[in-house]
């Protein structure tokens, strides 16, 4: 349940710094009407992406009441897809766009101000909310339904807590520019931690399709690694919590792993020289 | 890639029938058996009933399986090869009562 903290610190980080980054601009703006008006757009936006994620989370929790069985665990088994590809593309998205997110938003702001579409600012928070609070739902969902069962919801909801705090101080530190808090450092140590997370998730998908025979194994037992890390003490049960590793893999396992890896990278590498010829013919207009 | 997959497929369903079915039931929260021996290095499958009018959940740390049962319903699941070894397993909503372990030799 501990990765219940470390997802809800991370993504609400984002979702405050992206609100953060409005109201700091707005706070600066001359005060008056437009101002005011401004600001409340902003909060209408916050709210609204809290709505949207509450009905997302009623949503998946009507589909869980009205699913039993088999329905029920290719029902779980597609969120915990989604909640992998929504945590790569969060990844792989702010990697890209994180460094000129501040200026892009500030850009965003100020053509809404100028216009008379002010209402675009609610648009802006509501959407860096919805995301951030769509993906807190989506990834927590698995975790919930087990606390449920075995009611020990409160303590779920204690660490999304702490990881809520966390975020909170994180974003404090970080408004503050201290020194010895890296921004970099930050970001590319949570990107890992996410994205071996969201590989994990695919990595128990796949091994609980591979138990109820809807994928093959290829081979059974692609290699032995327990005598370097085993499963069976608690460091490795510890390992393979945090990554999904696995002592004897299946050959499939290992495909899925190679795949998701390959993908990811495909994509963000796709992405970046897109980046750049986008780039390129703004500097060439 | 398509090819390797339906040939994968159809090299596991021919021996998929093979493999050795372990009946386990779940009564009063407590598992029929509570010591069950397979052969290690060998692929085998558990049929689990649940006898009990609640729902139950199998669970092994040390095999990783983590299986939800309806109430009067029954699931199989695919397990191993395992190496030799003792596995416990356990009743997740009921881990007081239901619990055994499996000796892979």
């Amino acid at each position: 349940m501990i990765n219940a903290m470390f997802v809800v610190w991370r993504e609400s980080f984002e979702a405050a710094l992206v609100v953060g980054i409005l109201y700091s601009y707005l706070k600066k703006r001359p005060e008056g009407a437009a101002k005011e008006q401004a600001l409340n757009f902003m909060w209408l936006g916050v709210l609204g992406g809290v709505l949207l994620s509450v009905i997302l989370a009623l949503g998946i929790n009507y589909a869980e009441t009205e699913l039993q069985g088999i329905a029920l665990e290719q029902f779980q088994n597609l969120m915990l897809v989604a909640a992998c590809v929504l945590i790569t593309h969060m990844c792989l998205w702010m990697k890209i766009h994180g460094r000129k997110m501040k200026s892009e938003l500030e850009t965003g702001m100020k053509e809404a101000m100028d216009s008379s579409k002010k209402y675009e600012i609610a648009i802006l928070s509501m959407l860096a909310v919805a995301r951030e609070g769509s993906e807190i739902v989506v990834f927590l969902y698995g975790v919930a339904f087990e606390a449920m069962e075995k009611k020990m919801m409160s303590s779920l909801v204690v660490y999304a807590l702490i990881g809520f705090v966390l975020s909170i101080g994180t974003w404090w530190v970080f408004n503050r520019g201290l020194k010895f808090f890296s921004q970099k450092v930050f970001f590319n140590v949570t990107t890992v931690f996410l994205l071996l997370t969201a590989s994990s998730l695919i990595l128990n998908v796949t091994r609980k399709l591979i138990q109820s025979d809807y994928l093959p194994t290829i081979k059974d037992v692609a290699w032995d690694t327990s005598g370097f890390i085993n499963e069976q003490t608690s460091f490795g049960q510890f390992i393979s919590g945090l990554t999904g590793y696995q002592s004897t893999p299946a050959l499939m396992t290992v495909i899925v792993f190679v795949l998701y890896w390959i993908m990811t990278y495909g994509i963000y590498k796709f992405l970046i020289r897109k980046e750049c010829v986008a780039k390129q013919a703004v500097q060439a207009a | 890639m398509k090819l390797l997959i339906s040939l994968a497929l159809l090299s596991n369903v021919a021996f998929a029938d093979d493999l050795k079915i372990i009946e386990l039931h779940i009564k009063n929260h407590k598992y029929d058996l509570e010591k069950i021996e397979v052969e290690a290095n060998k692929k085998f499958k558990l049929k689990i009933y649940n006898d009990d009018s609640s729902s139950e959940e199998f669970e092994s740390k040390s095999m990783v399986v983590e299986k939800f049962i309806g109430p009067k319903k029954s699931i199989t699941i695919t397990i191993g090869p395992l190496k030799p070894g003792s596995y416990d397993y356990f009743a997740d909503f009921h881990p007081s009562t239901g619990k055994g372990i499996l000796i892979a030799k």
